[in-house]
């Protein structure tokens, strides 16, 4: 085989692995919750599920919000409040991997400490409102001050370069 | 025009071959458009639909791209260390001036701040794939790695802009500078996004100023380079490619999701991308005042700071007052966030419009034949 025809077989090995990979990440979370917990939401009793258990900061996991009889009549919010009284509201929508239940996907608390999840949920028996408090533990892996120092080397440099450029040039209007 | 320019026409070598250095520039900024893409696909894809690994088709542009700008300039430092070697003296209107590295090389000013660059982008990028092993998917433009890599690959795509600036003399060079930094101005607004995910505590909207403070620097240092056509001509590839870029991305989003049959989120904007074409609209609007006003009385580095502070100022608040007052970039539209906000935004424009003064000749220095630029001084 030529080079280019290597080259060629590869591209086409990684679009294939590309096209074919990723429902791998795309299983029903259901299958997947490791933990529960029920929150009383007015007169709506739900089930939160975590796949991911304990949940540590910065970790993303899935959450599921299923309560009693679907949630085929029934809207709502959910707020997250982090532990610094910061607080994020978004609707409860349907998780993309399994349209029977709200969730969220693909997403993480972003600091240790307890976290209230509060639920206002609106339905055929009225409006309700629900809060789940969790325990989110520190973050894995190295500490963020270093991981920071070095992912902000690029731009660093790149102000360096500019530092560099503008003092090495001189003024233009020096210029004969 | 000027004396700088003589002194520019003095330095610059003699006239080269319009084909001479077009295949490679032109190659290197087929990269850094490929990168853009894919990182506007990827954005609609975790925005969207949300499922991830590193083996997805946005991924596979993003990096792709990035190699492709990154072995190009590989393969020019390669062919000018190589000409060097045989007692040619690189062109510098390929690439820009020749530098020597680490004693052997002859490094085209352009490529090697591509290359080096484009390699540092591959490092952060495994070092990315680690830190979804650790952390999962959940994707955010603030994490270490990403502004590794965003940081790098916008340091890339300015390469491609000096070795475009460096053949500014032919029709594609001018044309080519202008689209990189256009891609540039867009890569590194997104990569500035981070600023809106910091708890900075403070009522100036950081995020939104460097929003516009970016693609205003832009079409400012095309004026400053180009000095016929190319503020305009900045501002409108700014807007051209940001209008294919998104509009791909949320193409793409839908037919990738249809290809591995995963349904979209709920509440889902798939349509015509208004809201990320409103600042390159406004940037336009900017770039054509710029380009009359500048044929009208020559670029002075005062008149820059100028242009760039009070464009700065009247981008922000017509952004805010218009669309400002929830999420986003557009911030917060209290009034004395947005006078603070305003401010901020007015200072640093008219900061970067005076430095561009300096380092856009710098880059017109670009395709000059002097190896040290310390040089300059002597000639000063």
């Amino acid at each position: 085989m030529t080079v280019v025809g290597r080259v060629i077989a590869l591209v086409c090995a990684v679009l294939a692995l590309s096209i074919g990979v990723a429902p791998s990440a795309a299983a029903d979370p259901l299958d997947y919750v490791v933990h529960t917990e029920h929150v009383q939401v007015g007169p709506y009793p739900m089930t939160v599920g975590f796949t991911v258990w304990p949940i540590r900061a910065m970790q993303s996991l899935d959450f599921t919000f299923a309560p009693d009889g679907g949630i085929a009549d029934k809207s709502g919010t959910v707020t997250q409040i982090a532990p610094d009284g910061r607080s994020d509201t978004d609707r409860l929508s349907r998780h993309p991997r399994n349209r029977s239940v709200w969730g969220l996907d693909v997403h993480s608390l972003d600091a240790s400490g307890t976290w209230t999840l509060r639920f206002e949920i609106d339905g055929s028996h009225g409006a309700g409102t629900g809060e789940l408090t969790i325990d989110v533990l520190k973050q894995p892996g190295p500490p963020l001050p270093l991981s920071w120092a070095i992912g902000l080397i690029p731009l660093a440099l790149a102000l360096g370069f500019y530092v560099a450029v503008w003092v090495r040039t001189g003024s233009p209007n020096k210029r004969r | 025009m000027t004396t700088a320019n003589e002194a520019e026409r003095q330095e610059a070598g003699p006239p080269v071959k319009d084909a001479e250095g077009r295949l490679p520039a032109l190659v290197m900024l087929a990269g850094t458009l490929i990168s853009l893409s894919g990182l506007a696909w990827d954005i609609g894809w975790h925005t969207d639909v949300g499922p991830d690994s590193f083996f997805t088709l946005p991924h596979l542009f993003v990096y792709s791209g990035g190699a492709i700008a990154g072995l190009t300039s590989l393969v020019m430092v390669l062919r000018a260390t190589s000409a060097q070697r045989r007692g040619v003296e690189p062109d510098p209107a390929v690439g820009g001036r020749a530098f020597k590295v680490l004693g052997v090389f002859a490094a085209p000013i352009g490529y090697l701040i591509g290359g080096i660059a484009a390699a540092s982008f591959l490092v952060y990028g495994l070092w990315d794939e680690w830190w979804h092993g650790l952390y999962g998917f959940d994707v955010t433009i603030a994490s270490p790695p990403h502004q590794g890599w965003l940081n790098s690959i916008c340091m890339t795509i300015m390469g491609a802009v000096i070795v475009f600036a460096a053949a500014r003399e032919h029709r594609w060079g001018r044309y080519g500078f202008m689209t990189a930094l256009a891609a540039f101005g867009s890569y590194f607004t997104i990569t500035s996004s981070a600023l809106g995910d910091i708890n900075l505590d403070s009522q100036i909207n950081w995020d939104g100023i460097a929003w516009v403070v970016i693609p205003i620097a832009c079409v400012l240092l095309g004026a400053r380079v180009l000095p016929r056509g190319g503020a305009v001509g900045t501002g409108l590839l700014n807007l051209v490619v940001n209008l294919v870029i998104w509009n791909f991305g949320n193409w793409a989003v839908v037919w990738y999701a249809d290809v591995q049959h995963l349904a979209l989120r709920d509440f889902s904007e798939l349509g015509f991308p208004v809201e990320r074409l409103i600042l390159p609209t406004a940037v336009f609007v900017f770039s054509v005042v710029v380009e009359l006003l500048l044929r009208w009385r020559d670029a002075t580095v005062w008149l820059l700071g100028l242009y760039g502070g009070v464009g700065a100022v009247v981008i922000m608040w017509w952004v805010t007052a218009q669309f400002g007052g929830g999420h986003g970039p557009y911030g917060d539209d209290s009034s004395s966030g947005l006078v603070l906000t305003c401010v901020a935004a007015g200072v640093l424009g008219a900061l970067i419009g005076m430095a561009i003064w300096r380092l856009g000749y710098a880059m017109r220095l670009a395709n000059t034949r002097r190896i040290d630029a310390s040089d300059v001084a002597v000639a000063a």
